[in-house]
């Protein structure tokens, strides 16, 4: 899997992380590691580009909640410790409804489905093009 | 490696010195024979002619030929105080004008030049390395363009008859073995020169006096007896001989009943050789008391007894109570009187100052051959040790070539005889040298654990040196390549640790070692700096994949890492893995054979069974080649993965080691199995994404990090799909696991065993057993994913979105 940064100026400034390749418990925390470190450069939007992404398991969830808690300046739990460790993140975001610092694009369908199946196209914003995702922030 | 005690890398190094070594012992051996050659010829062309200018001449020619002068000058003594020029060569390339002209033109008082008066005084050869730094060094006698200079004087019996100088252009040229030979041509130029002018004198008192027809002849007989003994003298360098021939013609010319040559001997005199006296006298020695010969060795002039029963000092012995008359004169040897010539007659006052000058004419020649002899003495003793070098160099060198031929021999044993016969696999590979030993080496071999080590490897470098670094790494290979379990990285850190701490040289081995797990049909493998293995797939067989090097060669670093790769090898798939010498194989034109080449071999044979598309890959280097030679070994592995036969009983199972890594073997497993079943794609992604869950759970809460197996296998029962997970981890049954429940919203879901969730999502059933001996058997299915032959519908046919 290769993860690569860029920059993009909509009306704030977009950090996009492109992914290539399939997303599963063996790279999952290479992902967060690419955001925690672009948050640390300043990123507080950020655009994932899953146009390279054929597969996603559960793990790739894992990693789409721990980039959103990052986003929102909080440490996620370490995901080694796993799942449980996630049950107070829900709560805290009950008012806000889908959250608007990250969001996907270029979602392929396997990759879909998976987001479908766990409901968490409830919660993470899939756009269809990269323009219009950084617009829409 | 040891080869009887003597690494193999020294056997060679010392087969290139000792080589080296011969050939440089060969080339003074012709050098020497050729200087001593023309040493002799010289001797022989100045004794030919009395005529001094022809002497003089041929004197330049020869003393270029033993001392590759620029320009020089032979001088002669006049009047003890002047130097005239009397032969000269090469100052016209120098210097312009009147002033070339050396010969008859420069004329010069001793005084005037300190060097050249050193060399009339001390009568020793002198070199100045270079003249700028000489403060004794003048311009006299055109010599502006020398930078280095050999003045050598001209001496015979004693007195000096003049010089030559030799000139250079380049400082420090003259060396001693320059001088060495500058000197004994001297000696014997000297010699010539002086008969030459006794010669002319003779010859000019012939004429003036017109003299009584005896004393022509004996002239005539004086230098003919001259002439001969000279010639001899450059004939035979036998002392014996020439000293032999020196006491008969010596009696032509001044007469006497005995005559002998004595040499001294430490305080000793030795009588050497004799004339008119008992043979029984050769050998006596005396000591070197008797008052005349001290005197002669005194004054370096002849002494003559007039009666030697009259003289004080004259011991008898009973060979020479007849003696009366007694003439002795020094056998030099440079300034040293080494002897003595010594004539005796049995009537007092028989010699006359004519006879003494004589006498000493041939003591001279006597001092010569000498000289001469100890100086071939010299040359044949170093000859002989040259010879005797060579020889012993050349027994060497057919040793070593012995021990290399064996060499050669013992590396093929290393090949493999026999490959593993695995079913559903072909395996062919094959080693073409160059020479008589490889630097490239092949290795198949089964570990005990059922998989396959598969080695192609480059020692870089050709020849025995890299054949010999070849074997040893080979043998360290085999060694860390046959333990069960272990994987290709470590056999490669671990031959490359012991590669480079014992071998301190700077060769390396590039190398693609895989092993092969017949069962699960993956590949794990390095590529340590070698050329890119080249894989088809069968069902893409227009494209080619390069499984590139990852890491450096072996040899290079000690403490240098390198990571395995997996590859999943599907039914019909091809992979050729090659050493350099395929693509760098040259045609007449000089162009290499090259990647494009062989990928389109590759391409055009791919799916074929392997021991054809190896034929093919060496037919096209070969017709590439025509008849040009090869420069490289070539070696050519290929391994071919059968296409499934239908009738294939049992279902495919992949075995795959508990790592997170190897999920995505698992999924492609899943894919291609689902695939070849005809099952529908949504299902089959479906399923491919319920047993990467399922994986992930063993591997992280089943196995929770420890060592582990996992076994997929995928099947289909009528039309349904699926797939069952074996291990040995602990024991779990998903099936009484809590699912999180959706109908919760997301920010109050506990996201905990989302994967779980997926798998019921995602298949129709889960069965769930215990295995015999421990661990969980997994199944999971999804129906009707699977078009039956009876049946025109299936239930996923339609996809999902």
């Amino acid at each position: 899997m290769t993860i690569t940064t860029s920059q993009a100026k909509g009306s704030v400034s977009v950090t996009i992380l492109r992914i290539e390749g399939d997303l599963d418990a063996s790279n999952y925390l290479d992902v967060i590691k690419a955001a925690r470190d672009a948050y640390g450069g300043g990123a507080r939007h950020m655009l994932l580009d899953m146009g390279g992404v054929p597969f996603m398991s559960s793990s790739g969830l894992m990693a789409l909640h721990s980039i959103a808690l990052l986003m929102r300046g909080e440490e996620p739990p370490d995901p080694e410790h796993g799942w449980s460790a996630f049950h107070s993140m829900g709560r805290d975001v009950e008012e806000s409804g889908v959250q608007d610092l990250v969001k996907l694009v270029n979602v392929q369908p396997r990759v879909a489905r998976a987001l479908e199946m766990a409901r968490f196209d409830q919660y993470f914003e899939c756009c269809d093009n990269l323009e219009e995702a950084i617009a829409s922030f | 490696m040891e080869h009887q005690g003597v690494s193999r890398e020294q056997l060679e190094l010392r087969l290139a010195r000792a080589e080296r070594r011969a050939a440089r012992l060969a080339a003074d051996g012709r050098r020497v024979r050729r200087t001593t050659e023309c040493f002799q010829a010289a001797g022989l062309a100045l004794t030919r002619t009395f005529d001094l200018d022809t002497i003089l001449e041929s004197l330049l020619d020869y003393l270029r030929r033993l001392v590759p002068y620029d320009s020089a000058t032979i001088f002669l003594l006049e009047q003890e105080t002047h130097l005239v020029a009397r032969a000269a060569r090469g100052y016209e390339r120098w210097i312009e004008g009147p002033d070339a002209r050396v010969v008859d033109t420069v004329r010069f008082d001793l005084d005037s030049s300190p060097r050249h008066r050193r060399l009339v005084t001390t009568q020793q050869s002198h070199v100045i390395a270079d003249t700028e730094q000489d403060p004794d060094w003048d311009d006299i006698a055109s010599s502006t363009h020398v930078r280095s200079w050999l003045g050598v004087p001209l001496v015979a019996g004693g007195h000096t008859v003049g010089l030559y100088s030799l000139d250079k252009v380049e400082p420090g040229f003259f060396d001693l073995e320059h001088r060495r030979w500058a000197e004994a041509l001297a000696a014997q130029a000297a010699i010539a020169i002086q008969n030459s002018m006794l010669h002319r004198q003779t010859q000019r008192e012939l004429s003036e006096r017109r003299q009584a027809e005896r004393a022509e002849r004996e002239q005539r007989v004086f230098a003919e007896a001259l002439r001969d003994i000279a010639a001899l003298l450059n004939s035979s360098l036998d002392l014996d001989t020439v000293f032999q021939g020196i006491l008969t013609q010596v009696a032509r010319v001044v007469p006497s009943e005995a005559g002998s040559i004595l040499l001294i001997v430490g305080d000793m005199v030795e009588v050497r050789h004799i004339r008119g006296y008992d043979e029984t006298h050769v050998g006596w020695r005396f000591p070197l008391n008797r008052p005349h010969l001290l005197k002669v060795i005194r004054t370096g002039r002849p002494e003559v007894i007039d009666d030697a029963r009259a003289c004080d000092g004259w011991i008898n012995t009973p060979g020479t109570v007849w003696v009366r008359s007694v003439i002795t004169a020094p056998v030099f040897s440079g300034r040293e009187v080494i002897g003595f010539l010594s004539l005796e007659r049995d009537t007092p006052g028989a010699f006359t100052p004519q006879h003494v000058e004589r006498l000493q004419v041939f003591a001279n020649q006597a001092g010569i051959a000498v000289r001469n002899a100890r100086l071939f003495e010299a040359e044949q003793r170093q000859l002989a040790e040259i010879e005797q070098a060579e020889a012993a160099a050349r027994a060497a060198n057919a040793k070593m070539r012995r021990e290399l031929a064996l060499a050669g021999a013992v590396q093929t044993s290393f090949l493999p005889r026999e490959l593993p016969d695995l079913d559903g696999w072909q395996i062919s590979v094959t080693l073409r040298p160059a020479g008589e030993t490889s630097g490239d080496f092949y290795d198949v071999h089964s570990l005990p654990d059922g998989r396959v080590g598969l080695l192609v490897a480059d020692v870089v470098g050709k020849g025995v040196g890299a054949a010999l670094y070849m074997a040893a790494s080979w043998a360290l290979l085999r060694t860390y390549a046959g333990q069960a379990g272990v994987q290709p990285e470590q056999v490669l850190e671990a031959t490359n640790r012991r590669i480079t701490h014992e071998a301190r040289t700077s060769r390396f081995v590039t190398l693609f070692y895989g092993l092969l797990d017949p069962a699960t049909a993956i590949l794990t493998y390095c590529n340590a700096g070698h050329c890119p293995a080249l894989l088809v797939r069968g069902s893409d067989p227009e494209t080619l994949c390069e499984l590139s090097a990852q890491g450096m060669p072996l040899g290079m670093l000690a403490q240098a890492r390198w990571e395995a790769r997996t590859v999943h090898l599907d039914p019909g798939d091809t992979l050729v893995i090659y050493t350099d010498g395929v693509i760098e194989a040259r045609n007449a034109q000089r162009e290499f054979f090259d990647e494009e080449r062989l990928h389109s071999v590759v391409l055009a044979h791919a799916g074929q069974p392997a021991a054809e598309i190896q034929q093919a890959i060496l037919d096209a280097v070969d017709e590439f080649m025509g008849t040009g030679a090869r420069s490289d070994d070539v070696a050519v592995a290929v391994l071919v993965r059968e296409q499934v036969r239908a009738s294939a009983g049992a279902a495919p199972v992949l075995r795959v080691a508990s790592d997170l890594e190897n999920l995505s073997l698992v999924r492609r497993f899943v894919a291609e199995q689902g695939a070849a079943l005809g099952a529908a794609l949504d299902a089959v992604d479906d399923m491919i994404l319920a047993v990467d869950e399922c994986a992930t759970n063993v591997v992280r809460h089943g196995y929770r990090g420890r060592e582990g197996e996992i076994e997929v296998e995928v099947r289909r029962d009528a039309d349904a799909l699926i797939a069952c997970l074996r291990d040995r981890a602990d024991l779990f049954d998903p099936r009484i696991a809590s699912l999180p429940d959706l109908s919760v919203p997301l920010e109050q879901r506990p996201l905990g065993k989302m994967g779980l969730f997926f798998v019921n999502q995602l298949v129709d059933r889960i069965e769930y057993a215990v295995r015999p001996g421990g661990g969980n058997e997994l199944t999971l299915i999804i129906e009707a994913a699977i078009r039956g032959p009876d049946s025109s519908t299936c239930r996923r046919a339609g996809g999902h979105k």
